[in-house]
C-alpha cells in the first residue's frame, strides 16, 4: 500500500500488523501456497470429470480476463467498463490471422492462415494497440463520460462483428483453427487446461510483478489522486496510455483462449452482460487484487455448473428452463446480483477481504484461548 | 417525396421520451452521484405492469398506468434507501457497480415473466395514426406520449426553480454540506430524487411499449442505454443539457433510420450505433458536455 492512502489499510489488518499478516507475507510461506496451488490446479485433469474440467478450462480464461480488468479498474482506478471489447477484438483477431480463406454457408470469408501460435501472439499485439488507440479516450474524458464512451464500444464492436461479414461471418460468426505448437494439436479439453494454465501463470506472474514495481506503485497513485501523482512527478498521461496497452493485451489472450475453447466465435457472447460478468467477477472477488480477480472468476464460472449440477435440490428451479420456476442461468444470474450488493454493502474487499476476516477471527479465538489458558495455569500457580 | 420532415417530428416524439429518462439520470445523478445502471429495468418493470394489470388484473388501462407508476417510484426510493445510501460517498465506481447488479436481479427476474411471449398494454391508443397533411404522419400514442412529456417537463422545471423542494434540491446538489447546515434533509432529498426518477421511467416505459412497438419487452432497455449517451452529450449534471441531448440522440437516430436503405454500406441496424459515434466524437472534443459543469480542479 502507497502511503498516500492510508484509509485503504483496513482497520483490522493494522491491529494485526504484528503476527499473523507477518507469517503469511513472510518470504516461505506465500511460495510454498502458491506451489501448492500450482500442483492442485495440475492435478485437476485427473480429479474432474469432463464437464468439471471444461468449467475449469474456462475459469482458467475467465481469470486471465479477470487480471486484465482488475489492472485496469482495481488497480489504476479507469472507469472503462468494457472487458468484452477487448476479449472480441482478441479472438477475432486470432479467428482471422490463424484460420485460412474458406467459403462457409456460401460465404467467402476471407483468413491469413498464419501458423497458428504467430496468429496468437499477433492477435494479443493488436489487442494491445487498440487499447493503445484508444487511452486517448482515458486520458480527456472524466470517469463518467468514460464509463458510458465504452459501453459505446461494445456496442460498436458488435455492429462491426454483425456486419464486416467476409471477415468475421457475421451473426453466424466464423470457426476457428486448433492451436498446434511443433506439431501438437492442442484439441483435447486437458491439453487446452494446461494451454490456459500456462497463460494464466505467466499473466499472474508479470501482473504480480507490474504491481509491486515502480509502475504499479505508480498506477495506486494516480488512481487515488491524479493531481498528487503527477505533482510527485508521476507521468499520469504515459502511465494510463501504458495500462491500456497492458489490459488490452491481456484482455486479447482472454479473447483467443476464449475463441479456441469455443472453437467457434460469434458476436453476441461479447455483449454488454459479458462484461457485467467480468465487473461481478472483480468486485465479488476484491477490487484492486490479483489473488481477488482470481478468486472471483472462480467464484462467478462455476456457481451456474454447481446450480445446473445440483439446482434440483433448490426451490423455484425448473430443469428444463420452462414451467414456472428460473432456469440454471436465471438462478445464478440473480445469484451475482445478489453477491455483488452483499459484498458492497458488508465486504468490500470481496472474498479475499472475506477470507482474510474469517482467518483473523479464527486466530484471534485461538490467540484469546492461549491466554485464557496462560492465565488460568499462572493463577493456578499463584494459588498453589 | 422527401421524408426528411415526417422523420424529424418522429425523432421529436421518440426524443422526448429519451429525455425524460435523461432526466431520471441526472436528477439521481445530481442528488446522489450515481449513474444509475438499473433504469433500464425499471423501465421494463414499468411496462409490464401496466400490461399485467390492465389486462389481467381488470383494473383498466389508466388505473394500472397509475398502480404502475407508484409502485416503481416507491422502488426507486427502497432502492435509494437499502442500496444506495449505505454506499454514499464510496464513489462513482462502487455505486454504478451495485446498481449493474440490482440491474442483473430486475432484468432477469423480468425477462422470466415476459419470455417470449409478448404483453400488449391495452391502451386505448391502439394503433391508429395522425396524418399532420404534406406526408407528415405519427402514431397518435406517439402524439399523447410527446405532450405528457412536454407537459412533464415544463411542471418538473417550475417545480425545481420556484418549489421549496426543487430549491432545496438544487441547493443539495450545490453543496451538500452547506445545505444541510440550513436544515435541508439530504436524506429526504435523495429518497425524492430516485422516486421520481422512478416515477418518470415508469411513464417511459409505459409510452415506449405502446405502437409501434408491440408491448412490453426486455428489449426496452435498450433505450436507457441510448439515454447514457444523451446524459453525456448534456452533460451529465443538467437538466437542460439531459433535455437536450435526448433531443439530440432522438432525432440522428430516427433520421439515419430513416435513410438507412441508403446507408447499407455501414451494415444493418446502423441506428443502433449512431448514438455511441455521436457521443465518442462529440466527447473527444468537449469532454465536458454541451451544458455540464466544467471540473475545476483545486490544490
Amino acid at each position: 500500500m502507497s502511503r498516500l492512502r492510508p484509509e485503504s489499510v483496513p482497520a483490522s489488518r493494522m491491529w494485526a500488523a504484528g503476527g499473523r499478516d507477518l507469517v503469511w507475507r513472510s518470504a516461505a510461506v506465500r511460495p510454498a501456497a502458491y506451489l501448492a496451488l500450482l500442483v492442485l490446479a495440475c492435478l485437476m485433469p485427473v480429479l474432474l470429470t469432463p464437464f468439471w474440467l471444461q468449467t475449469a478450462l474456462f475459469a482458467l480464461i475467465a481469470a486471465i480476463g479477470a487480471l486484465s480488468l482488475n489492472i485496469l479498474m482495481g488497480s489504476a482506478g479507469i472507469l472503462a467498463i468494457s472487458p468484452s471489447f477487448f476479449f472480441a477484438v482478441g479472438a477475432y483477431a486470432y479467428a482471422i490471422l490463424g484460420s485460412p480463406s474458406e467459403d462457409k454457408f456460401g460465404i467467402a470469408l476471407y483468413g491469413v492462415g498464419l501458423p497458428t501460435p504467430i496468429a496468437l501472439v499477433l492477435a494479443v499485439a493488436i489487442t494491445g494497440i487498440v487499447g493503445w488507440l484508444l487511452s486517448p479516450l482515458a486520458r480527456r474524458l472524466r470517469e463518467l463520460p468514460l464509463a458510458v464512451a465504452s459501453i459505446g464500444l461494445i456496442f460498436l464492436a458488435l455492429h462491426v462483428m454483425d456486419n464486416a461479414t467476409k471477415l468475421t461471418g457475421g451473426s453466424l460468426g466464423r470457426a476457428v483453427r486448433r492451436f498446434s505448437l511443433f506439431r501438437y494439436d492442442f484439441s483435447s479439453i486437458t491439453s487446452l487446461y494446461f494451454l490456459a494454465l500456462f497463460f494464466l501463470v505467466l499473466t499472474w506472474w508479470y501482473i504480480a510483478n507490474l504491481l509491486r514495481s515502480r509502475p504499479g506503485r505508480a498506477l495506486e497513485a494516480l488512481r487515488d489522486s491524479e493531481i498528487a501523482a503527477s505533482a510527485l512527478g508521476i507521468d499520469v498521461e504515459h502511465y494510463k496510455q501504458r495500462v491500456f496497452v497492458v489490459s488490452g493485451a491481456i484482455g486479447g489472450l482472454c479473447g483467443v483462449l476464449t475463441a479456441l475453447a469455443f472453437r467457434h466465435t460469434i458476436p453476441d457472447y461479447f455483449g454488454f452482460f459479458l462484461s457485467v460478468n467480468f465487473l461481478a467477477m472483480i468486485v465479488i472477488g476484491g477490487l484492486g487484487s490479483p489473488v481477488g480477480a482470481v478468486a472471483g472468476a472462480l467464484f462467478v464460472t462455476f456457481l451456474p455448473q454447481f446450480i445446473v449440477e445440483w439446482g434440483t435440490w433448490l426451490p423455484l428451479l425448473s430443469t428444463q428452463g420452462i414451467g414456472s420456476g428460473f432456469t440454471a442461468q436465471e438462478a445464478s444470474q440473480i445469484v451475482f446480483g445478489v453477491a455483488i450488493a452483499l459484498f458492497l454493502l458488508f465486504q468490500p474487499r470481496g472474498i479475499v477481504g472475506l477470507s482474510r476476516a474469517v482467518a483473523e477471527s479464527a486466530a484471534g479465538i485461538v490467540t484469546a484461548r492461549r491466554a485464557a489458558a496462560a492465565a488460568g495455569s499462572a493463577n493456578a500457580t499463584t494459588e498453589a | 417525396m422527401d421524408i426528411l420532415p415526417e422523420l424529424i417530428v418522429t425523432g421529436i416524439a421518440f426524443g422526448a421520451l429519451l429525455s425524460l429518462v435523461a432526466l431520471g439520470f441526472v436528477i439521481q445523478y445530481r442528488a446522489t452521484a450515481t449513474l444509475n445502471f438499473a433504469q433500464g429495468a425499471l423501465l421494463v418493470l414499468g411496462a409490464y405492469l401496466v400490461s399485467k394489470l390492465a389486462i389481467n388484473a381488470g383494473i383498466g388501462f389508466w388505473g394500472a398506468f397509475l398502480v404502475s407508476i407508484v409502485a416503481v417510484t416507491f422502488l426507486g426510493v427502497a432502492v435509494e434507501r437499502l442500496l444506495v445510501r449505505p454506499l454514499f460517498g464510496r464513489g462513482l465506481f462502487v455505486l454504478g457497480i451495485m446498481t449493474l447488479g440490482l440491474d442483473l436481479v430486475l432484468i432477469t427476474i423480468l425477462q422470466k415473466a415476459i419470455r417470449d411471449s409478448v404483453f400488449p398494454l391495452g391502451d386505448p391508443w391502439g394503433n391508429r395514426i395522425i396524418d399532420f397533411g404534406g406526408g407528415i404522419t405519427l402514431p397518435q400514442s406517439r402524439f399523447v406520449a410527446l405532450l405528457v412529456a412536454i407537459a412533464l417537463g415544463a411542471a418538473f422545471f417550475t417545480w425545481f426553480k420556484y418549489h421549496r423542494w426543487g430549491v432545496a434540491m438544487r441547493a443539495a446538489a450545490e453543496d451538500g454540506a452547506t445545505a444541510a447546515l440550513m436544515g435541508i434533509p439530504l436524506g429526504r432529498i435523495s429518497s425524492a430524487a430516485w422516486g421520481l426518477a422512478g416515477a418518470l421511467a415508469a411513464v417511459a416505459g409505459m409510452f415506449l411499449s405502446t405502437f409501434p412497438t408491440a408491448g412490453a419487452d426486455p428489449s426496452l432497455r435498450l433505450v436507457a442505454f441510448a439515454a447514457f449517451p444523451a446524459i453525456a452529450l448534456g452533460g451529465f449534471d443538467s437538466t437542460t443539457g439531459a433535455i437536450a441531448g435526448g433531443m439530440i440522440i432522438g432525432i440522428t437516430t430516427q433520421i439515419v433510420l430513416g435513410y438507412e436503405s441508403h446507408l447499407s454500406f455501414l451494415g444493418r441496424g446502423v441506428h443502433n450505433v449512431v448514438p455511441y459515434v455521436v457521443l465518442i466524437v462529440f466527447l473527444l472534443f468537449k469532454p465536458d458536455g454541451l451544458l455540464g459543469t466544467k471540473e475545476v480542479h483545486r490544490v
